[in-house]
């Protein structure tokens, strides 16, 4: 059923899905059930290929080819069309999460409580060897953020942002030279860091940061079963659920699970 | 110059021409206070010879001053004269070799607590305090205050004045001195260590300051680890690797200090 209690309040939630070698659409639909359950008054928006069970839909085009490493082979991935997500959305604050991140909580309202134009994680939490990290862009000084979860407000300096990131996209080999990345995979992670940092004219981005660690899962790890209050996962040491906001890297076994 | 003839409050470095143009740099750090300070600043030079200097550094310095030669063991001996060659009551010394990119006015709280503040830690290009260990294992194996001559705030006091008698007695009797710490076998003079030992022998060990200020981008490779490129769009706008240097930038790599560089920032004075 539509929802429209958070269309009032001009919010809600957009997820990109493109479909590759994986059917990330049945991935997706997990997505949206996870976000029903845990935060049923937000609309969700899909842009792409459309997923069931959302509120609106985009049909656009697939995006420019990319490519990326699933297990030990390269194939394609259509990650690259989320920086028009400014010009998209139809709400003054939007979250956009990727079809691999898993609510199992509706902590993430908290991002639209915020008055902070621009919200995206710096922290992660590795849930398998229990650390909270940063990375670095490459070799550069550069903080990576993630772009798996970004709230933005529709403001100047946030359109600004989106070109930016567009902008990176665009020349990302430069970038990739100048900061000592590889060039052959586009990682939006990189893109929306480095963004992010030329907006702040490459000043502190500390008050854009989302203050908890998104909880992700690496590639070595699968997902067993997906339940609404829990994830069921495998790796070489066992089996454990995890009953938080998720992101799972391992698509294949993530795909299977969802089936 | 005797203390009476000093006055009130200005910057300094030392630019004593050897095999390195150490006055170019100091032209250039020059340039950066006065392209970034808000309020006018008073600026001292000391070089080998104020007549035949870089005749620029006479244009941006509200003093240049010759140093009086004397038997010392190195350059960096001369350190201990700077309250003599200071013209000012309350000194802030920089090494030649940095940039400014932010108004210092408000660090003149932090400073004036105590009559000596010397740098006691660096940061790296994340803005986060670098781990110094690698070029600090003799202060680190012997407990000695973690000094940085590239920056500190001194004023003229009796104290003060004992402390860089002691600095020059140590530059004096360097190998013997140095033997009374661990390690002392690998280290030649050099004025951090230096000031170390003095500030430790007179109990001036509160002298290195504690607190995240003063502070500076220390550019050695273990302190900020590998970079290659650096952009100064405008003066108070440093970007190194990525990050916007926000504190001085000690460069240390001379080369970077080029003519080209030092015209930008004239176009800013």
């Amino acid at each position: 059923m539509r929802s429209i209690k958070r269309l009032q309040h001009d919010a809600g939630i957009l997820i990109f899905n493109h479909n590759s070698h994986i059917d990330y659409s049945k991935i997706a639909e997990q997505c949206v059930k996870q976000v029903r359950k845990h935060i049923p008054d937000i609309p969700i928006m899909s842009v792409g290929e459309e997923i069931q069970g959302v509120d609106e839909h985009r049909p656009i085009g697939l995006p420019r080819n990319n490519k990326k490493v699933f297990g030990v082979i390269s194939k394609e991935w259509h990650n690259l069309s989320r920086f028009h997500a400014y010009d998209i959305s139809p709400w003054q604050s939007t979250i956009v999460i990727d079809s691999d991140y898993f609510l199992q909580s509706d902590q993430i309202t908290k991002l639209l409580e915020s008055s902070q134009s621009l919200l995206m994680h710096r922290e992660w939490y590795d849930i398998n060897n229990d650390a909270v990290g940063v990375l670095n862009v490459g070799k550069s000084a550069i903080s990576m953020l993630w772009a798996t979860v970004l709230k933005f407000e529709k403001t100047k300096e946030v359109k600004k942002f989106f070109e930016l990131w567009r902008a990176v996209i665009e020349n990302y080999t430069y970038y990739a030279q100048m900061f000592g990345f590889t060039p052959h995979i586009i990682r939006n992670d990189y893109a929306v860091s480095i963004a992010l940092s030329q907006l702040m004219e490459f000043d502190s981005v500390d008050h854009c940061v989302i203050p908890w660690p998104i909880h992700t899962t690496r590639d070595t790890v699968d997902v067993t079963a997906i339940d609404h209050d829990k994830i069921h996962f495998q790796d070489t040491k066992g089996k454990f659920t995890v009953n938080f906001d998720c992101h799972i890297l391992n698509k294949e076994s993530l795909y299977n699970a969802c089936k | 110059m005797h203390v009476n003839d000093k006055n009130g409050f200005g910057y300094l470095t030392f630019a004593l021409n050897n095999e390195v143009d150490y006055e170019s740099c100091a032209l250039l750090w020059a340039l950066s206070l006065r392209a970034t300070q808000k309020l006018p600043v008073k600026i001292a030079v000391i070089v080998n010879d104020a007549d035949t200097c870089r005749s620029e550094l006479h244009d941006v310095c509200d003093h240049v001053i010759t140093v009086p030669k004397r038997t010392v063991v190195n350059n960096m001996q001369y350190e201990a004269d700077i309250l003599n060659l200071t013209p000012f009551k309350e000194t802030v010394k920089f090494e030649a070799d940095m940039l400014i990119p932010c108004d210092l006015e408000i660090w003149k709280h932090r400073f004036r607590l105590q009559d000596l503040c010397i740098t006691g830690s660096v940061q790296n290009h994340k803005r986060k305090k670098a781990n110094d260990l690698r070029y600090r294992e003799f202060i680190n194996e012997n407990l000695l205050p973690n000094a940085y001559n590239g920056l500190y705030y001194v004023r003229v006091t009796k104290q003060n004045v004992a402390f860089f008698k002691e600095l020059d007695r140590i530059f004096d009797n360097w190998y013997d001195e140095i033997k009374k710490f661990r390690l002392w076998g690998a280290h030649e003079p050099s004025t951090d260590f230096g000031m170390a030992m003095a500030l430790r022998n007179l109990g001036m060990d509160n002298c290195v300051s504690t607190t995240s200020l003063p502070t500076f981008v220390h550019n050695k490779k273990y302190c900020v680890g590998h970079w290659q490129y650096f952009s100064i769009p405008k003066p108070n706008q440093i970007i190194v690797n990525g990050a916007k240097i926000s504190v001085p930038w000690h460069y240390h790599d001379k080369t970077k200090c080029t003519e080209d560089l030092i015209s930008k920032y004239k176009a800013y004075v």
